[in-house]
């Protein structure tokens, strides 16, 4: 990671570049969306050589202020989503982030977009990196992000009769969407869970007084 | 043995009266299902060689999905063989097998394709879950994965373990093969083989109403 | 390609019509290698077009460690690359640490180090093994889990368990060498070598073999890193990117070996340079073992690492230390970070995110073997379709890994 190459980019885009930042060592520099193609053109071109795209990451950032602290025996994350779901939500929710790196001369860089849920679309950069092609099926999936310009953007690791987005802080982790007939058994201690073909909620939450309840009910 | 609960026929052929409606109680009507006193003598020695014959050569089905498929790497090797117990051959389609070994998750995707593969097998066949994901779906208790493959198809064997040692998976075969042994097999291929769906006659099963 | 029939249908020379046949292979197949769909477009045994699908394996890693404390999430990180499951434990704690600013003991670095070494050799012994079964080859499956077994041996009395580790905790490692594990160790090893060696006479220079790999599967370097390849794969096209050599980390500084890399990109280098890793491994692993200091094998802080058994029972901020860490997990710093080691496969990086509490708020593998395996359609277009085993095979494609 180099504070030169952020530097660089400043230089060369000052009306792209919003913000730089750097934490335990990594860079980050917050660029616009619509200069994205071109940054990460010149940045693979250009003299910077980050000719390996490592990965494209996502993060919602809905509970990002109001999530519990504790172990999956005291949270859940319904509870926080309900919060949030009276408090509102927090923009811009998600933020792709693009983790770049020079073989040749081994300096790193991670750029990063923010992006608002009511505008979930992005530029693909296919037409740079044949390996963004899978990463960006990968956030379609998991986020619902849209990747302007991708050739084939469907779904990639979840099929296509799953409806919404996994990864999403709002998609309950239990809820299954089953593809076949399945044999319910009825959990007798966990009781019934958000979706069809499983558990409800988890063992250490059955006895713990406080579930998800309403907090305007509660009493 | 002070109580002899024989079954009660009375002469006129009407049906024994429950103890509960106000019968005797020493003379409550049991009926007898031994499954050696059911069957003649050459169908009970054709049922044992017959299951003699099948638990002896197993042909397996390994619906590897993940980690578990190390262990039955292992299992299979030259350290823990399975192969001295008969099982060695995986045949590799579903129409040549008769254990289905379902070995790592099953998540909701590939679902619809353990069914299709059980359902290609033919009778006798058997299932052994390997693995806890595939006995209950494991720590996995989220979106994608499936809680158990026995909410898809009836298993016969579960062997637990994150991945089971190859012991245990041994110790699971050697069970099944005592289950093949026990099960009544029959030389006529017009009828149904022995079910493998145990739950639908288990008296437990009765119990939750399934 | 439908072809018309020549005017003369007697003819000698008249072409057959034919047309393109698509089938399916998966997704549950005979390679050892992970669940995945190809549906292939065969002109003949050619294949015109091949569509990989995957998602039959994917578990929910990324949601499901949103739900647990952060070291409850070392469960799911060894079964990702559950081949070697201490490089993704490693791999995942280092992560953890760099958010938190901490480096562990020197003793717990070349204990990592270590086992993350015997892990690599595990998975590729396990990779050449599969190669060798798939193309025929019984007897080189036998003695690659047989030489894997001997270590998993080691593993397990290290560790507690064969495949799936846990291993390593923040600040260090759970459990120290066994009395006696050192001299156990170096008791296997040449058993392991040797039948490493066996594996080698059997498949190196074996015509069959050869003839079945070689120019089989060609990338070029460029392509390769275009694709995202790394790790064997895109040593084997001769670019030279090794983490531990270009951005050393833990103690691979202090170590001498080399990196072993190809030239012609196709399925056989692939394979050799698996080989020939085993052998510098086992370097790494010998002087790990001379040069390892004594002490402790985790930091002694008690908001990261678990207090000793001894406090935890005998004074008051054993006690609620220990509570706090296991009801609440470790309180990590807010931030994001992505950290990058050499797993077997290639570069296996974690991108981390913090909230500040005691679960990670989102975190996502990068995968190595997933931009490998997106580039198959590449690899295997327009060669027959037994070609298409070598490859798969070579490129060692782990379902846990790549679908999380």
């Amino acid at each position: 990671m180099s504070q030169a190459l952020v530097d660089l980019l400043r230089e060369k885009f000052p009306d792209a570049v919003l913000s730089s930042a750097s934490h335990r060592g990594d860079e980050v520099v917050a660029v616009t969306r619509e200069k994205l193609v071109e940054v990460i053109a010149f940045l693979r071109n250009d003299k910077p050589d980050l000719k390996l795209l490592r990965d494209i990451v996502a993060v919602d950032m809905l509970t990002y202020k109001t999530e519990m602290t504790g172990g999956g025996s005291i949270s859940s994350n319904e509870v926080s989503a309900y919060s949030i779901a009276h408090k509102g939500t927090p923009e811009p929710r998600y933020y792709v982030a693009y983790n770049l790196y020079s073989i040749n001369k081994k300096h790193s860089l991670r750029i990063r977009v923010d992006l608002k849920s009511t505008d979930l679309k992005i530029p693909s950069i296919t037409s740079l990196y044949k390996t963004s092609d899978w990463w960006e099926r990968y956030l379609f999936d998991m986020f619902g992000i849209v990747f302007e310009g991708h050739p084939n953007l469907q779904r990639l690791l979840m099929y296509p009769e799953f409806v919404g987005h996994p990864l999403r802080k709002d998609y309950p982790v239990r809820k299954r969407q089953p593809l076949v007939q399945e044999q319910d058994f009825p959990d007798l201690v966990r009781g019934p869970g958000p979706g069809p073909g499983g558990a409800g909620v988890p063992m250490s939450q059955t006895h713990v007084g406080r579930q998800n309840v309403d907090p305007n009910t509660y009493d | 043995m002070s109580d002899t609960r024989l079954p009660i026929l009375r002469p006129e052929g009407n049906q024994p009266e429950s103890p509960r409606l106000g019968g005797d109680e020493n003379n409550v009507p049991v009926m007898l299902t031994r499954l050696d006193d059911s069957i003649s003598f050459f169908e009970r020695n054709l049922s044992d060689a017959l299951g003699w014959a099948r638990k002896n050569s197993i042909f397996q089905y390994p619906f590897v999905t993940a980690c578990c498929g190390m262990e039955y790497m292992s299992a299979m090797a030259g350290r823990y063989d399975i192969a001295r117990f008969g099982a060695e051959f995986p045949r590799f389609t579903p129409r040549q097998a008769d254990l289905l070994m379902i070995v790592g998750t099953i998540n909701v995707k590939q679902s619809p394709v353990l069914k299709r593969v059980y359902e290609q097998m033919c009778e006798p066949k058997w299932v052994m879950a390997f693995g806890v994901c595939a006995s209950s779906g494991g720590f996995y208790d989220n979106y994608a994965t499936v809680q158990g493959a026995d909410r898809i198809i009836p298993v016969d064997v579960y062997v637990p373990g994150c991945p089971p040692r190859p012991e245990q998976v041994l110790d699971g075969l050697k069970i099944l093969q005592e289950k093949i042994q026990a099960q009544r097999h029959k030389a006529s291929t017009m009828e149904r083989a022995p079910d493998a769906d145990v739950r639908k006659r288990s008296f437990l099963g009765k119990m939750l109403g399934k | 390609m439908t072809e018309q029939l020549d005017s003369d249908p007697l003819s000698l020379e008249s072409d057959l019509p034919t047309s393109l046949m698509t089938i399916n292979l998966g997704p549950s197949h005979p390679a050892m290698h992970g669940t995945v769909r190809l549906a292939v477009t065969l002109d003949g045994e050619t294949i015109v077009e091949a569509i990989p699908e995957i998602g039959f394996l994917h578990r929910g890693f990324s949601k499901s460690s949103e739900n647990a404390t952060w070291h409850q999430v070392l469960p799911y990180t060894d079964r990702l690359n559950y081949v070697s499951p201490i490089l993704n434990n490693v791999g995942y704690i280092m992560g953890v640490e760099k958010l938190i600013g901490i480096k562990d003991t020197e003793r717990s670095q070349y204990l990592r180090v270590l086992a993350g070494e015997i892990s690599r050799i595990c998975d590729h012994l396990t990779c050449v093994g599969a190669i060798g079964l798939e193309l025929g080859a019984f007897t080189v499956f036998l003695y690659a889990i047989e030489a894997r077994e001997l270590l998993w041996d080691r593993i397990a009395e290290l560790c507690g368990a064969r495949v799936t580790t846990s291993w390593t905790r923040i600040g260090g490692v759970a459990t120290d060498l066994p009395p006696g594990w050192e001299q156990k160790l170096r008791d296997c090893f040449p058993r392991v070598l040797e039948l490493t060696n066996e594996i080698d006479v059997l498949l190196t220079r074996n015509r069959i073999f050869v003839d079945r790999t070689r120019d089989v599967g060609v990338i070029s370097g460029e392509e390769a890193v275009d694709w995202g390849f790394t790790g064997p794969c895109l040593r084997a096209c001769g670019v030279n990117y090794d983490v531990r050599k270009a951005h050393p980390y833990l103690v691979y500084d202090r170590m001498d070996f080399e990196v072993p890399l190809g030239s012609r990109g196709d399925t056989y280098d692939r394979y050799v340079l698996r080989l020939e890793e085993i052998r510098q491994s086992h370097r790494i692993v010998m002087q790990c073992l001379e040069q390892m200091p004594p002490g402790p094998i985790i930091i002694d802080d008690w908001r990261y690492a678990l207090p000793p058994k001894k406090e935890v029972f005998g004074s008051i901020e054993g006690v609620m230390a220990h509570f706090k860490l296991i009801m609440e997990g470790m309180q990590v710093p807010a931030g994001e970070v992505y950290v990058y080691t050499e797993g077997a496969n290639g570069e296996l990086g974690f991108h981390i995110v913090s909230n500040g509490k005691g679960k990670p708020y989102a975190i996502q593998v990068r995968a190595p073997g997933f931009p490998i395996l997106a580039s198959l359609p590449r690899l295997i277009k327009g060669r027959p379709v037994a070609d298409l085993i070598p490859i798969f095979d070579s490129i060692n494609m782990i379902g846990g890994e790549v679908e999380q």
